[in-house]
């Protein structure tokens, strides 16, 4: 069994540290950080990974324009995105799931079962396709 | 004589004087005039105005008499209101009519008569006569001039009617100019908005105000329809309310953006009520653009806010869980017990956030609820779970059992828990240690209702009216103590009334508190349990007399009957020829082990879902038996790992909300926990533990609803696990390379020094039973 790729997409220097140590700890995945929602395409491409988790409120370009950005290219139009926010309020979030996003994620998040989390949303996603 | 008859009007003519108010009021020149006029002018001594009441003549005027009145039977001017035209006597000795009246024939020697009818508005009223003694004759221009007079006593005598009428005219004249006066004063006032439209909304009058507030004078609007001035977003809205105010509705604080002058819109509150009968809507309205403003502003600061406080959250829990957790390593006691600190204050600062932003959502309207039906009894049961950390942290227990029916209602589960949560918290917050919290579901008509009682200090008089009050909490010192934000029965109680529910609570001073809230029932279902639960049978399988002897009293008292028996063979006779609602099995039977029973039912569809709890009974110090722990097994599994054994075995346990429901992994290995983290995904997340320690800190964190657990760990045995996962009540699958026995007698020994609890393990015994009966009716 390979190992699961996580990509994070994240401008808090501080989240994407306890993200990574949480998703590689204890779900023991692969994970690779981006700050800026700008460069999530070209990371994605080259790291393929199986999820990416994407942060809503970034400078430059947000989540949900990163999203559209992902899906505008076929080598990253697929992956599966989950959003990470702190503003979840339920309409924000259907528009989340109407832009395509697989879930939301609250912030703050629990570090020990984040990865369960992804996992959840992982089995989802291959139970769907 | 001949009496004259009443004539065919007499009915309206005595109406019509009584209107008139005319009789026996005083003399009136401009009646005097006319008998004056009309002695002169026809050369009579005597001439009236006579008016024909119900039993005499009355003389409004007269000249050269000296009565004012006779009776109606001698009056010569009841005959005369018979006929039209005038009636004329030239000498009354000669007319059969009046020969022997009184009059003719007394001292007043009448001969002449001659008078013309009086009428008014078409009616006979009486007449204007001349009277003579002697007798005489009338010419043709006599007798018309007598008529001309006639005509102006008709006139004088409709004279005060016409003032009356005409001072009513007069007088709503100025009623109606005082009241438009009035409304113009009313309609210049600067602050309200007033406006009356017609039926389909157009302008009728607007006031002052809609100049000082949008720049329209009163023409810009008039005849205009005020949906032509809403904002387009608003104005389908607007034409719906307004055609229903418009057909004799109301409308109040209904919120429109309407157009002013300089192209911008400004939020206007209308207040407005339709009248059919006056085919208006009379409406008021105020600026409220600035109220709107302020709302979103401090709706977006909330927002804002919470998001920046949210965010070094994130990172700062995240940290200390990461730590706490030992993913990092182990920490020195008195650092894990400062990191303990700083964690529990930061989920309390969280938890304050959270409940701040609930209620700047209740207060925007914008909570919103995702329903769908669910077990009552089964969501306060989840709720209890939850709690029961806090409150073992607190030396309090919480006592619930189910109800005997499946009680179902419509709500959003996460909300339903908070509130559940929140009830339950205040309740141990205040319940006296080595208390009971107790949490009771009952039913009246067409809803459920759900008690939390606390055997507290109670509530204060003067804090009951504003228990549900924001921010409120008995005093200052409490607020500190207890921990919380002020904003949890607030919030509670926002959420029930979302739900179609109430919510309230009973207190006596000193002896404690019941809160309670109300839910419509949208199901129910008897529990297919109801029979089996009078009495559900448990088999007791235990090769000592005396702890038979025990067990059986022991379930006795929770109502469950039992049969006994003291080796596996018997038991597994019993299994087959009966029904059973659990199985309760010492570790160490006559002819083998309590987990070699175990393993021997999971291989069975009939017994494959019967709970099985794994007890221990010894002696005490004066010789008499008595239980140790009592320890949930699912099953025990031999290396390498079977694992479609495992799937069967998890799916035995009850967790109606997989998604929710989180198994404990306890493995060294990190490729067996993808394994089976895989297998067990349908059942719930599986959480890992690499050590006992992580795993101890996990079981004493977080509820679970299985353990799968690797008997041999680096860091010692699992027989450790023992008393927390029977304490925490987490049903246990031991994957083992060691034999079913050795791990019985391990158990056995780790039960044996195990805290006792009789009603918790009856509760416990009876909550298993509940569970599992769905399941197996459905499997049989």
């Amino acid at each position: 069994m390979s190992t699961t790729r996580i990509l994070l997409v994240e401008d808090e220097e501080d989240i994407r540290r306890i993200a990574r140590m949480s998703l590689e700890r204890i779900g023991g995945f692969e994970v690779e950080e981006c700050p800026l929602g700008v460069h999530a395409r070209e990371t994605a491409t080259r790291f393929a990974p199986d999820l990416i988790l994407l942060d809503v409120m970034m400078p430059g370009m947000d989540g949900p324009s990163t999203l559209t950005d992902l899906r505008s290219d076929d080598a990253t139009r697929a992956i599966p995105v989950v959003f990470m926010t702190a503003k979840v309020q339920p309409q924000e979030k259907e528009r989340f799931i109407g832009l395509g996003a697989l879930g939301v994620i609250a912030k703050p998040f629990d570090p020990m079962t984040l990865s369960d989390t992804v996992r959840e949303y992982l089995s989802h996603e291959s139970a769907h396709a | 004589m001949i009496v004259a008859p009443a004539p065919p009007s007499e009915r309206e003519r005595l109406e019509l004087l009584e209107r008139l108010k005319i009789l026996d009021t005083p003399r009136e020149e401009r009646f005097d005039r006319l008998t004056r006029l009309a002695s002169h002018v026809l050369d009579t001594p005597i001439s009236a105005i006579s008016l024909v009441a119900r039993d005499r003549q009355w003389f409004k005027a007269a000249e050269g008499l000296e009565v004012s009145e006779t009776p109606r039977d001698v009056a010569f001017c009841a005959h005369t209101i018979l006929g039209e035209e005038a009636l004329v006597v030239e000498d009354a000795r000669y007319d059969k009519r009046f020969v022997d009246n009184p009059l003719v024939t007394g001292d007043f020697s009448l001969r002449f008569y001659a008078a013309q009818p009086i009428r008014v508005e078409g009616v006979p009223l009486g007449a204007l006569c001349v009277i003579d003694t002697q007798p005489r004759s009338l010419t043709d221009a006599q007798l018309q001039m007598l008529g001309d007079l006639r005509d102006l006593a008709e006139r004088e005598l409709l004279f005060d009617d016409l003032r009356e009428l005409q001072h009513k005219v007069e007088q709503t004249r100025r009623a109606n100019s005082l009241l438009q006066h009035d409304m113009s004063q009313f309609f210049s006032l600067p602050i309200e908005l007033l406006c009356i439209l017609e039926p389909d909304g157009r302008f009728k009058r607007a006031s002052h105000a809609w100049t000082d507030v949008l720049g329209w004078n009163e023409h810009q609007l008039l005849g205009k329809p005020i949906t032509e001035f809403a904002h387009p977003d608003d104005a389908e809205r607007a034409r719906a309310e307004w055609g229903l105010v418009a057909d004799g509705g109301r409308t109040e604080s209904f919120e429109l953006r309407v157009l002013s002058r300089d192209g911008t819109y400004r939020w206007l509150s209308f207040n407005a009520a339709g009248s059919a009968s006056e085919q208006a809507i009379y409406a008021t309205a105020r600026d409220v653009s600035e109220l709107k403003r302020m709302q979103s502003l401090k709706s977006e600061f909330v927002s804002t806010v919470s998001h920046e406080l949210r965010t070094p959250m994130t990172s700062l829990c995240g940290s200390l869980d990461l730590i706490a957790e030992g993913v990092t390593g182990t920490l020195p006691t008195e650092a894990a017990e400062l990191l303990d600190l700083a964690r529990r204050n930061g989920r309390r600062l969280r938890r304050l956030i959270d409940d701040i932003l609930d209620m700047e959502k209740i207060e925007a309207g914008k909570l919103s609820f995702e329903l769908s039906e669910h077990s009552i009894a089964e969501r306060v049961g989840r709720a209890v779970q939850e709690v029961t950390q806090f409150a073992r942290d607190r030396s309090v227990a919480i006592d619930f059992t189910p109800p005997a029916t499946d009680l179902r209602v419509s709500i959003d589960p996460d909300r339903l828990h908070q509130v559940l949560v929140n009830l339950l918290s205040n309740a141990v917050k205040f319940e006296p240690e080595q208390g009971r919290v107790e949490v009771a579901i009952t039913r009246s008509a067409e809803r459920v209702r759900v008690n939390v009682s606390d055997h507290g200090p109670g509530i204060p008089d003067s804090f009951r009216g504003r228990i549900f009050d924001k921010f409120t909490q008995a005093d200052g010192s409490d607020r500190r103590e207890k921990g919380g934000s002020g904003l949890g029965l607030s919030i509670a109680k926002a959420i029930v009334e979302q739900l179609g529910g109430s919510i309230g609570f009973d207190t006596v001073a000193g002896e404690g508190t019941t809160f309670f809230f109300d839910l419509p029932i949208h199901a129910e279902r008897e529990l297919p349990a109801a029979d089996a639960r009078s009495a559900p049978r448990v088999l007791v399988a235990t090769s000592g007399e005396a702890a038979a002897a025990y067990l059986s009293g022991l379930l006795g008292d929770a109502g469950l009957a039992a049969d006994v028996v003291d080796d596996i063979a018997a038991a597994r006779r019993q299994l087959d020829e009966h029904d059973y609602g659990a199985v309760v099995t010492e570790a160490l039977l006559a002819d083998g082990d309590g987990y070699s029973l175990i393993h021997g039912m999971r291989r069975h569809a009939a017994t494959r879902s019967i709970p099985t709890l794994v007890v221990e009974v010894g002696l005490d110090d004066d010789g008499r038996p008595c239980r140790g722990g009592a320890l949930e097994v699912i099953d025990w599994l031999g290396l390498p790992l079977d694992r479609k054994r495992l799937y069967d075995a998890a799916g035995s346990v009850r967790c109606a909300d997989a998604a929710r429901s989180k198994i404990l992994h306890v493995d060294p290995f990190a490729v067996l926990h993808g394994e089976i983290a895989d297998s067990l995904a349908p059942f719930g997340a599986v959480v890992p533990a690499r050590t006992l320690d992580q795993a101890r800190r996990l079981l004493s964190r977080d509820p679970f609803s299985l353990a799968v657990v690797c008997w041999s760990m680096p860091d010692g045995s699992c027989r450790e696990l023992i008393p927390l996962l029977q304490q925490h009540h987490v049903p246990v699958i031991w994957l083992a390379a060691e034999s079913p026995t050795a791990i019985a007698r391990e158990t056995g020994a780790a039960l044996a020094s195990a805290s006792r609890d009789d009603n918790a393990f009856r509760a416990r015994l009876l909550a298993m039973i509940d569970s599992r009966l769905p399941v197996a009716v459905a499997a049989r």
